[in-house]
């Protein structure tokens, strides 16, 4: 690849910057993506509507589960664009095998669900490796910005959401006022007209958000690259030596010596210049929404004259008040478009009129907003704060009586049965991976000149029998002088000499090279049966 | 087709370039999710106290409720220098779109516009709006003239891999000088095939290819650095 044809500027980019990357490539070269977008999805519609036109929902469900195949031709488009290739609709189908030739399977099975896709796809699509060696390459990619990745994906769910919720809303805010239709309660029942037009919704958002997905994992991946190969050095490189070179030639040329600390020509970044826009307008920011002109009643009778009247007969006077009185009547007028059929509209018209406008039920005016469920909301935040409480407390003592079991008496947890374990500094103990003679055989090791192999039998041999046989615990991380403390107490005065002497003689060998001599090993042969050799 | 870039110059009345490089959805996105875990945590607990109050606390609690709705953001971006601690969270800050910080004005503008960026109900027009838009603003950023940044990465003195210093033959720019830093300092990472790849490719100022090339690059980079 040529630096100078690539179709953007490599830098060392944090990773959240890299996906920003893959968003601009995205929009600098959102066409030819539409374009492939449209007609992979069109196929992919004429493949399943013969089959599924009577479950929208399954169509969307089967389109979701094969984005992977949906993202190969947006990455394919993005691929050349870097490359500084443009691709166009017949490319794609030109390229139609090299594109789908590597992984697709994979990547619509067992990969379909991999917490990073967008950011590995490149390595099977554009790489072409597979099994270990697609491994191995997506392990080195996903080191660094591997979390990235993830949050990447999260995103991606989250905004394809997030747009079908948005559109869904956007089209329940568009039904003229008067109308009674809730499309939100069409979850409750899904007819078949709901589950096209949510259909649509997904396809949109998908659409909008998938591209986008795809974008930022490919910036991920090109950004990763210029780390490990260093692409933007290698563009600094190249034009750092076409600069010398024109020095050198002009040198050359002229016949005068030209001082070579002259820097001939400035190599310019190209970098888009910023639209100066420092005067941003600056409205007025909307206040909030006045308080209508309410009148407050105040029917509270006057309790200076006479004796108070029972609540129960003031409360029906007021109300009575309220009721009668025309300063205290509130009328509110509410204007709703309906619909009355002359009978000279279209058909498809009047369908979607009655639609719109059910003529069943006539309309009433809105209830006041029910805030109870605030109240009960609020019962159940107070109920969490209890429980919240008096669970730390409960738990604060429970804590207090585990800290200070001893100080209470209480018995302590048994420490869980302990478990030999198979080598020791790694030495293999377990008693079956011995000889049944073990200085014979160390002997005959040692007399064809394998010290090492025979002294390292003996300490094993050794260390097998105080760990199976005298019960010394210790563990597979314990080096020589660990084994030598914890041997003192499992072993008579004799056989503890024996194995101080055997532990001095394995040292000295093992980390210092100094085989002992013939009659030293002698001495420790036969020592061994005596010390060691509980086993008949 | 000019080359796609994610750095914004801008050139200030004083002659300085100003490097910015404007954030896109995704982070912006676990910003915004991280403040409002925190808000929401913060008012939970504040609930919990003021549920002890009866109607009276849940009348102060919506109130609070508001208050941090509209007004967190704008007191951590005028007087946390651009940043929310989701935004620090993720290495984000506020800037208007000259490069300047931001102050109350614009911080008020761009997040009551949430209003706007949130319809029609999942923030859909504003992530509309970030994708259309080059430097990924929504509209209340677009109407404030605020941008949302990647924080620069501080500035470390580079780690040189032990070399003979090395004076250059010629003269070097500055972006060539610390192209070459940037090779020393990158070069343990590196493959040693690659190293002398590039490093071949500077053939004409170190005379020599391959693992020699490698070494002169290297040694040049120290003697940039100040070794003699």
């Amino acid at each position: 690849m040529k630096p100078g044809t690539m179709g953007f500027i490599p830098r060392t980019r944090a990773a959240m910057e890299a996906a920003d990357l893959g968003l601009s490539l995205l929009q600098a070269h959102w066409r030819p993506v539409a374009r492939v977008w449209g007609l992979q999805l069109g196929f992919l519609l004429a493949l399943l509507l013969p089959f599924l036109h009577q479950t929208p929902l399954w169509v969307l469900a089967v389109l979701w589960w094969l984005k992977p195949w949906l993202d190969r031709g947006v990455l394919f488009v993005l691929s050349r664009a870097v490359f500084g290739q443009p691709a166009s609709v017949w490319d794609f189908l030109g390229e139609w095998r090299s594109v789908h030739r590597r992984g697709l399977v994979a990547g619509l099975l067992w990969r379909r669900l991999s917490p990073m896709r967008s950011y590995v796809l490149p390595v099977s699509q554009l790489e072409g490796l597979r099994g270990a060696g697609y491994r191995r390459r997506a392990r080195v990619l996903t080191r660094k910005g591997g979390g990235t990745g993830f949050l990447l994906t999260c995103s991606g769910w989250a905004f394809t959401l997030l747009t079908a919720v948005g559109f869904i809303a956007l089209v329940q805010a568009m039904m003229p006022a008067g109308s009674r239709v809730q499309v939100w309660d069409g979850f409750n029942n899904p007819g078949p007209g709901f589950q096209w037009f949510l259909l649509g919704v997904g396809l949109l958002a998908l659409t909008l958000t998938e591209p986008l997905f795809v974008a930022g994992g490919f910036g991920l991946y090109l950004n990763r690259r210029t780390h490990l190969e260093g692409w933007d050095l290698e563009l600094a490189f190249r034009r750092l030596a076409a600069r010398l070179a024109l020095v050198l030639l002009l040198a050359w040329a002229m016949p005068l010596r030209l001082a070579a600390q002259a820097p001939v020509q400035e190599p310019t970044a190209q970098v888009p210049a910023p639209e100066a826009s420092d005067d941003a307008p600056q409205p007025t920011p909307q206040t909030g929404p006045q308080p209508g002109p309410q009148p407050e009643p105040q029917p509270a009778p006057r309790p200076a004259d006479g004796p108070l009247r029972p609540d129960e007969e003031a409360r029906q006077r007021a109300q009575r008040i309220l009721e009668q009185d025309p300063a205290f009547k509130h009328t509110k007028e509410v204007r709703t478009l309906s619909y009355e059929p002359t009978g000279r509209e279209p058909r498809w018209l009047r369908s979607l009129l009655d639609y719109l406008f059910a003529k069943e039920e006539p309309a009433q005016p809105s209830k006041p907003q029910n805030l109870d469920f605030l109240k009960r909301m609020w019962d159940l935040l107070a109920l969490v704060g209890k429980v919240v409480v008096v669970g730390g407390l409960l738990a604060f003592v429970l804590w207090l009586v585990y800290r200070f079991r001893h100080r209470l008496g209480l018995p302590l947890v048994e420490a869980k049965a302990w478990e030999a374990p198979e080598a020791v500094a790694g030495l293999d103990i377990r008693p079956e991976s011995l000889p049944p003679d073990v200085p014979e055989a160390a002997r005959n090791l040692f007399l064809r000149g394998e010290a090492r192999a025979a002294l390292a039998l003996l300490y094993r041999g050794a260390l097998a029998e105080l760990v199976h046989r005298r019960a010394m615990e210790i563990p597979a991380s314990a080096t020589e002088g660990d084994c030598l403390r914890a041997a003192e107490g499992h072993l008579e005065e004799g056989p503890a000499g024996a194995f101080h002497l055997l532990t001095g003689t394995w040292q000295r060998l093992a980390y210092k090279n100094e085989a002992p001599t013939r009659d030293a090993f002698e001495a420790l042969c036969d020592a061994w049966p005596a010390a060691f050799g509980g086993r008949p | 087709m000019q080359p796609v870039d994610t750095v914004r110059t801008i050139e200030t009345p004083e002659g300085i370039e100003l490097h910015l490089r404007p954030a896109g959805p995704v982070a912006r996105f676990w910003a915004f999710f991280v403040d409002q875990a925190v808000v929401w945590m913060g008012l939970m607990f504040a609930g919990i106290a003021l549920a002890f109050l009866g109607p009276l606390g849940l009348g102060l609690w919506f109130i609070l409720v508001f208050l941090a709705q509209w007004l967190y953001p704008v007191f951590f971006e005028v007087l946390g220098g651009g940043r929310t601690l989701g935004k620090r969270w993720l290495n984000l800050r506020v800037l208007r779109s000259d490069g300047r910080p931001i102050g109350w004005g614009p911080s008020l503008i761009r997040n009551l516009l949430r209003v706007v960026d949130g319809l029609p109900g999942a923030y859909t027009v504003g992530l509309v709006s970030i994708l259309l838009t080059r430097d990924f603003q929504r509209i209340g950023d677009i109407v404030a003239g605020t941008l949302v940044v990647h924080e620069e990465a501080g500035v470390q003195a580079p780690h040189l891999p032990a070399a003979e210093p090395l004076a250059p033959t010629r003269a070097l720019t500055l972006e060539e000088q610390s192209a070459i830093l940037a090779f020393a300092e990158r070069s343990p990472g590196l493959t040693v095939a690659r190293s002398e790849e590039l490093a071949d490719v500077l053939g004409p100022l170190t005379g020599s290819r391959g693992a020699g090339g490698v070494k002169a690059v290297l040694g040049m980079a120290r003697y940039l650095w100040g070794g003699r």
